[in-house]
């Protein structure tokens, strides 16, 4: 009797038009939150982190764990190779230091006396690639902390990373250089030849050159910024025989997916 | 129960997971929801869309998950029925 009244009652709900079934009830709801997302994001995009910070930092503490927790099952091999990328990384930091110490001497011999560091704004990442879409670092530094549309953001070390796109109130998001198809001029080499880097998501770049231009694995890439910035090396030249050009795989200085701070220029 | 958690899905995985993944998760979950794909490129783009990209992907992304999944369900709801 009871399962005769259900239905009963199923089939007066499928044909009382007014009202909607289960299916129509979630769209419905899922397209409202979709439009207060929008509008949100529109209008209030400091709420929209707000709300989304727990999850990030979840994300965080999740990845980290998991880091930790398969960390005794790397293999020697494994850990030699990182021994071995502990060394090439040991060698460029060297090479970045050497290079370091004769900017310094050049500035400090054209502005007579030590460059002054120029002011900046210390930055917590929220979100980084690879969850952020769009290789956009989401930090927590807003228009109340200084942040202006435009500014630079700088990795550790000082090495750029890309500019502020947006900004709202209390925080800000930074569109990376290394975007797909985003585009910088720049430098290759110790002679700083001009060219022009494409980004190729997660820090990564490609470039074309000449193939009669001499550069090499492990040259030193720069972007113009307060001077010339290195962003990254040299990791692999693509030279086709019949082709009067080369592709260059850059490979960037910071690690994008452990990206913790960054510095906004003033 | 399987509605909520597609939802679930599709609302934590643009925070929490690399994109690709998540568009795997979303994908399955617009199998169980449709409208599932749309919310989640929505909220990946809500959180990190930059001005300088001209069109929200993620939303496009998402709207091509929701139509497939659309698909697919009608499938086998078609395939459960006609058993």
């Amino acid at each position: 009797m009871k399962m005769r009244s259900s239905r009963n009652a199923n089939s007066y709900r499928h044909r009382n038009v007014l009202i909607p079934s289960r299916g129509i009830l979630v769209g419905m709801i899922v397209g409202v939150v979709a439009l207060l997302v929008a509008l949100l994001h529109f209008f209030a995009p400091d709420a929209l982190t707000l709300i989304a910070t727990p999850a990030w930092k979840v994300g965080d503490a999740l990845s980290s764990g998991i880091e930790h927790a398969t960390a005794p099952f790397g293999n020697a091999v494994a850990l030699a190779r990182d021994r071995d990328r502990l060394i090439a990384e040991n060698m460029a930091a060297n090479e970045e230091n050497r290079m370091l110490r004769a900017k310094t001497t050049d500035l400090e011999r054209l502005l007579g006396g030590r460059a002054a560091a120029p002011e900046s704004i210390l930055a917590g990442v929220l979100a980084r690639p690879p969850v952020s879409s769009y290789d956009t670092l989401v930090v927590d530094a807003g228009s109340s902390r200084g942040v202006t549309q435009g500014a630079y953001a700088y990795g550790p070390g000082g090495t750029p990373l890309g500019t502020v796109d947006s900004v709202s109130e209390r925080s800000s998001r930074i569109f990376l250089f290394s975007a797909g198809g985003r585009t910088i001029d720049g430098w290759v080499g110790e002679k700083r030849i001009p060219v022009t880097l494409t980004g190729k998501g997660a820090g990564a770049f490609i470039a074309t050159m000449p193939r009669e231009s001499q550069v090499a694995v492990n040259d030193v890439v720069y972007v113009p910024g307060p001077g010339a910035l290195p962003i990254g090396t040299v990791v692999r030249v693509d030279a086709d025989p019949s082709s009067p050009s080369m592709a260059l795989r850059i490979a960037p200085y910071t690690n994008l997916f452990s990206l913790t701070w960054v510095t906004i220029g003033r | 129960m399987r509605t909520a958690l597609a939802l679930l899905v599709a609302i934590l995985s643009p925070l929490l997971f690399p994109a690709a993944l998540a568009f795997l998760l979303v994908l399955g979950a617009s199998v169980i929801v449709p409208p599932a794909g749309l919310l989640a490129g929505v909220i990946a783009d809500g959180l990190y869309h930059v001005p300088s990209i001209p069109l929200p992907y993620a939303t496009l992304a998402g709207s091509a998950a929701s139509v497939i999944g659309y698909v697919v369900h009608r499938f086998i709801e078609t395939r459960i029925m006609g058993a």
